[in-house]
């Protein structure tokens, strides 16, 4: 990127017209989510419930004690390493799909090819709460899925999904697969169709293989557009709750409770608001320090 | 990028830009924190022995419009004054043309908020608690949340109402049926809700089966006795065993053993053993011998003669496996019966029976435990701009024949009051066989935890019940991670004030089970 | 990619063909649900045609006070999602195109003079980071004191903030990828720096502003947590009145099944009027 002179008429006025442009933004931020913050980070350190009949401003101090339970808290420590694993394998899965499907729409040329597109796109345009329905239906006991099983395979292959903790979590990352893997075709397709096709055009007149052309050209400069895609997903399917909640509600007792839902049990069922919010601070800096180290990579990029 | 290196000018600005900004979101936040209500924490409790003056009226209902009368004379209220009811949509179809109704007789408008989720009602309580907006004045939720929301100080002490208006719900030709009358209005010994509902829990079976003679013979030639409803939970588990029969597509038993109500049947059990939930220094007794044997039971029970989906499934699945003929037995809320013999809904009309809850033998002496789980009771809330107002509808909607009619049409609210038992149109509505039964059930019901906290008690419980269901524990194993779970509630919330509030609370159960327990010796009075 | 097509003309098909199957199974079911009557909606075997199909669900959605059928007079008494349509209509739009706006200003400033150093586009993007459940009564206390519960204004100004990372990082990749050289050539001739802005970026990135809108409004049209919390008479949204279909037993799922189908329509439109911006126009883009 070219700069002005330090200093200069130009940079002067750069830097002035930089910090208007940003202003809207700050000001929305500020307004609107810096003073719940900071209540946030006050409630972690008081011990406060509403039912103990004080008011908030009022709780009496606990300094750290909220986050030294909550680093000892199994059920936190589980729903934290469960939900990150639930993020993995379903944020893994949805990259290789919608990078599979982008690919293939970027090369094969069909007729209808924009209306499939737009079907393709349809998952991630239903409300939460009727996908979650809706998977949870498909997957009961006597649900349409174990029927197609059974019509295949005989009588014993029905399978109790929510039974078994692994398989709830394989139906809940089957939901999410399927609702936001449009969203990884989307964005990479827009990725694809913006690059510049000489480079391409040029190898393929120097006799490259298709798998060259795309591990050597087309994959680097993809990469900070999948990286985008991968960071927000990652970021959203972190905070899986409705799918969860509506599917399993996080059991056969806590096995398949994600951390969302273990805060909202915390903050809304239990109504230890305080807790919730250490545990919550705790869970920003950690994905803070990850996101960190993700996004260093990106900024090389631009 | 960006130039690290900042000049000198442009730091000392953008610090000050920062230390504007915080500034600025102090002062917002100290918005945020208004003034101290000057309402007293805890309630106001007349002077004893001064006299409460009584309103007119022959009925409830007239008391109550008579109140209404009053209130707009003194100018407390007038015509038009908008008043929001919130409760769950599944009474919507009990409480909107009762509104409707009262919006007629008294020139007010009332209005009906609704939640499609329970648990969003207990969150848009705690939260109208925190930020007091007013926006609710009646709340309608279950009966075990009064404690929490009393000590939030969100709902008012409505027994001096009682006294004034008498709403005729514990004494009378028209009371509610005892003991459901006390546990789902009183906390602390004081009235904080006033009912409007009865969940019992009622079970029910399949009458053409125990009718049929082949099976009658059968069972006598196995068990030495007469095919007859179960009287103590031993009977019931062999009769269930009985009537397994996988390979013709029917299973013996459905009984919750999923993630909210897991302790329903290990509750009935463990209660009419003579166990209790806390002893009076609010140590859990739940992993003593009777709870261990209960859960013990429960879990063969559910692991050898139920569906699966007893464990992973949600309360509705027993509204959908009994009506289909896929279980013998089931039990629920009482509008499994209702839906068991609706034809729109379920294959075996007209073979529906209704039994009495088991219960076990104490020298001689059957003692049965029924759970009353949730239901439903309209409190009031302090920011009303009338609380006397709305204390006034409530008693109106509950009125005996008001209430009648609500209670009558298809919702969530079941029947209260010990006279209606006999009203044609409530054996209409539930089927004559079905009433005396859960008469005799209600007078051997018993409460949820009703504690302050109670949503954490219960929760945790079932956690762990619901993991030895699935097998990931052994009973006793989870009744004492329950346990420790329940010390820690109860040390954080302040065991004194825990202690006071079992004592009243284990006095709403039925009078039987507390003679057993005087008779165990578990607690002094 | 210009080169030999990766298939021939039948495996294409049928790639294609399983994808759609795979994408719309779900969709199908729920739709078959729409049309069933109660006793079908848990039936076994389950049936993709209902058996006895209804147009209640739907029906029930808008005039819930004729009773009709048996879904009516379940949801005897409920208040139609008339107006939960229109709060969604009003509160959504305008606070997507809110974000858009104010993160493509953003994105431009810190794009092209790096406004915030290195930190403010990462310290904008921790504020998707935190779990909204542990926020949702702190910004209760405080909407509380602004009066801003169950208002319009109110769920327009969180929606914005909330999605506020999200454009500004997308729009951002977008901006970045337009090689500088172009505006400088503009710059040269005389146009202001503004003008620059929204005559000769803007346009260019028209189609990462479209996927960015997209993305943003289907975010806000499908929010529930504070949509559930934050209203409760005034300005209930769509997703909160899907939830509010449950009765005396159970929960609808009939009628919760058409509203999702329904809620779904305008989403629907405003993918495809957005379509067209989306992956052609993309002369210069994401990437340099």
């Amino acid at each position: 990127m070219h700069f002005p002179v330090r200093w200069s008429p130009e940079w002067n006025e750069e830097r002035w017209m930089g910090q208007l442009l940003i202003l809207p933004m700050q000001l929305l931020i500020w307004f609107v989510l810096i003073v719940p913050m900071l209540i946030v980070i006050y409630l972690s350190l008081v011990s406060w419930q509403p039912i103990m009949g004080v008011d908030w401003w009022q709780a009496p101090f606990a300094g750290l004690s909220n986050y030294v339970q909550a680093l000892q808290d199994q059920r936190f420590l589980t729903a934290l390493g469960r939900t990150m694993g639930l993020v993995l394998v379903a944020v893994s899965l949805e990259f290789l799909l919608g990078l599979a499907l982008a690919l293939f729409f970027h090369q094969e040329e069909f007729s209808g090819k924009r209306i499939v597109a737009s079907i393709l796109l349809y998952p991630m345009m239903l409300p939460w709460v009727v996908v979650g329905l809706c998977f949870y239906l498909l997957f009961l006991d006597k649900g349409p899925v174990n029927y197609i099983l059974i019509s295949l395979f005989g009588p014993d292959a029905s399978v109790q999904w929510y039974q078994n903790p692994l398989l709830a979590l394989m139906t809940i990352a089957l939901a999410d697969i399927w609702q936001w893997t449009p969203f990884m075709f989307l964005v990479i397709y827009s990725g694809l169709g913006a690059l510049p096709p000489e480079p391409v055009e040029a190898a393929m007149t120097l006799g490259a293989s298709r798998w060259e052309i795309f591990r050597y050209i087309v994959f680097p400069m993809l990469k900070p557009v999948m990286l985008i895609a991968l960071i927000i997903r990652a970021l959203e399917a972190f905070k899986i709750f409705d799918l969860v909640y509506i599917m399993t509600g996080g059991g056969p007792g806590t096995s398949t409770e994600s951390l969302s839902l273990y805060l909202y049990r915390t903050g809304f069922i239990y109504g230890q608001l305080s807790y919730a919010a250490a545990m919550a601070l705790l869970v920003l800096i950690l994905i803070a320090l990850v996101a960190r180290l993700a996004v260093r990579p990106l900024e090389r990029e631009l | 990028m960006a130039n690290k290196k900042k000049g000198y000018g442009k730091l000392t600005r953008r610090e000050f830009l920062k230390a504007a900004g915080l500034a600025a979101a102090g002062g917002l936040l100290s918005t945020c924190a208004p003034a101290p209500t000057p309402t007293p924490r805890t309630p106001a409790t007349p002077a004893p022995g001064t006299p409460v003056p009584r309103v007119e009226g022959a009925t409830p209902e007239e008391r109550a419009l008579n109140g209404i009368k009053a209130l707009k004379a003194a100018g407390k209220i007038k015509n038009g004054d908008t008043f929001v009811i919130l409760h769950h949509s599944g009474q919507r179809n009990n409480i909107v043309p009762a509104l409707e109704e009262w919006n007629r007789l008294t020139g007010l408008n009332f209005v009906s908020a609704e939640e499609g989720l329970e648990a969003n009602i207990y969150t848009k309580v705690m939260n109208e608690a925190v930020t007091r907006t007013g926006s609710y004045d009646i709340f309608l939720t279950f009966v075990n949340w009064i404690a929490d929301m009393a000590e939030a100080g969100l709902i008012v002490d409505q027994t001096e109402w009682w006294e004034k208006y008498d709403p005729e719900v514990d004494h009378g030709p028209n009371a509610y049926v005892s003991p459901i009358d006390r546990f789902t209005s009183l906390y602390k010994g004081r009235r904080y809700a006033m009912g409007a509902d009865n969940d019992t829990f009622s079970m029910f079976y399949r009458k053409d089966l125990m009718e049929n003679p082949d099976e009658q013979k059968r069972f006598e030639d196995k068990f030495g006795r007469k095919l007859e409803v179960p009287r103590t939970w031993e009977e019931f588990d062999q009769w269930v065993a009985f009537f397994d029969r996988p390979d013709q597509g029917i299973r013996g038993v459905h009984m919750y053993a999923e993630r909210y109500f897991a302790y329903t049947g290990w509750a009935a059990r463990f209660i009419s053993r003579g166990g209790a939930y806390f002893d009076d220094n609010m140590d859990p007794l739940i992993t003593s011998e009777e709870g261990v044997t209960a859960l013990e039971e429960m879990v063969r029970l559910i692991q050898n003669h139920a569906w699966p989906d007893a464990v992973t499934g949600d309360w509705s699945v027993a509204y959908t496996r009994f009506p289909e003929g896929s279980v013998f037995c089931a039990w629920a809320w009482p509008s499994l019966g209702k839906w068991a013999q609706d034809p729109k809904t379920s294959k075996i009309v007209g073979k529906v029976g209704a039994m009495e809850i088991p219960g076990t033998m104490h020298d001689g002496e059957l003692i049965r435990a029924v759970p009353h789980v949730v239901g439903w009771s309209f409190s009031i809330s302090r920011y009303s701009k009338s609380p006397e107002a709305c204390y006034c509808f409530i008693q109106w909607f509950c009125g005996p024949k008001t209430g009648l009619d609500a209670i009558a049409r298809v919702g969530t609210l079941d029947i209260f009051r010990q006279s209606w038992f006999n009203e044609p149109k409530m054996k209409e509505a539930y089927g004559a066989d079905f009433l005396p039964v859960l008469l005799a059930n209600s007078k051997n019901a018993f409460p949820d935890i009703s504690l302050r906290g109670a949503n954490e008690y219960l929760d945790k419980l079932n956690l762990h019940l619901q993991q030895a269901f699935a097998g990931q524990k052994k009973p006793e194993q989870a009744l004492k991670d329950a346990a420790d779970e329940w010390q820690k509630i109860t040390d954080r919330l302040g065991r004194l004030s825990q202690i006071e509030a079992w004592r009243q609370e284990r006095k709403n159960y039925p009078e039987p089970i507390q003679r057993l327990w005087r008779k165990k010796g578990l607690f002094k009075d | 990619m210009p080169g030999r097509a990766w298939t021939s003309g039948l495996t294409r098909w049928g790639v294609v063909l399983i994808v759609i199957l795979i994408t719309l199974a779900p969709v199908v079911w729920v739709l078959s649900l729409s049309f069933k009557p109660p006793q079908e909606w848990l039936a076994y075997p389950p049936t993709l045609i209902p058996r006895q199909p209804t147009l209640e669900n739907y029906l029930v959605l808008f005039w819930p006070g004729n009773p009709v059928g048996v879904v009516s007079e379940m949801v005897r008494t409920a208040e139609p999602v008339t107006r939960a349509f229109i709060n969604s209509l009003i509160i959504v739009p305008i606070s997507t195109a809110l974000s858009i706006v104010i993160g493509f200003l953003a994105a431009y400033g810190i794009s092209r003079f790096g406004a915030g150093g290195n930190f403010l586009p990462f310290s904008v993007l921790t504020t998707r980071m935190f779990p909204p459940i542990a926020f949702a009564v702190p910004l209760l206390v405080y909407y509380r004191s602004l009066g801003l519960i169950d208002t319009h204004l109110g769920l327009i100004l969180m929606y914005t903030t909330f999605t506020l990372a999200f454009s500004l990082w997308m729009i951002k990749g977008f901006i970045d990828g337009i090689p500088r050289h172009i505006e400088e050539a503009a710059i040269l001739d005389g146009a202001s720096r503004w003008r620059v802005m929204f005559t000769i970026t803007l346009p260019l990135i028209r189609g990462g502003l479209a996927a960015a809108a997209l993305f943003v409004f289907i975010m806000n049209w499908t929010e529930f947590l504070f949509a559930l919390i934050f209203t409760s008479r005034f300005a209930v949204t769509l997703p909160v009145q899907v939830s509010r279909y449950a009765g005396a037993v159970g929960r609808y799922y009939g009628p919760q099944a058409a509203l999702g189908i329904v809620a779904s329509i305008p989403v629907l439109i405003a993918g495809y009027l957005i379509q067209r911006y989306l992956v052609r126009a993309f002369t210069f883009g994401l990437v340099k």
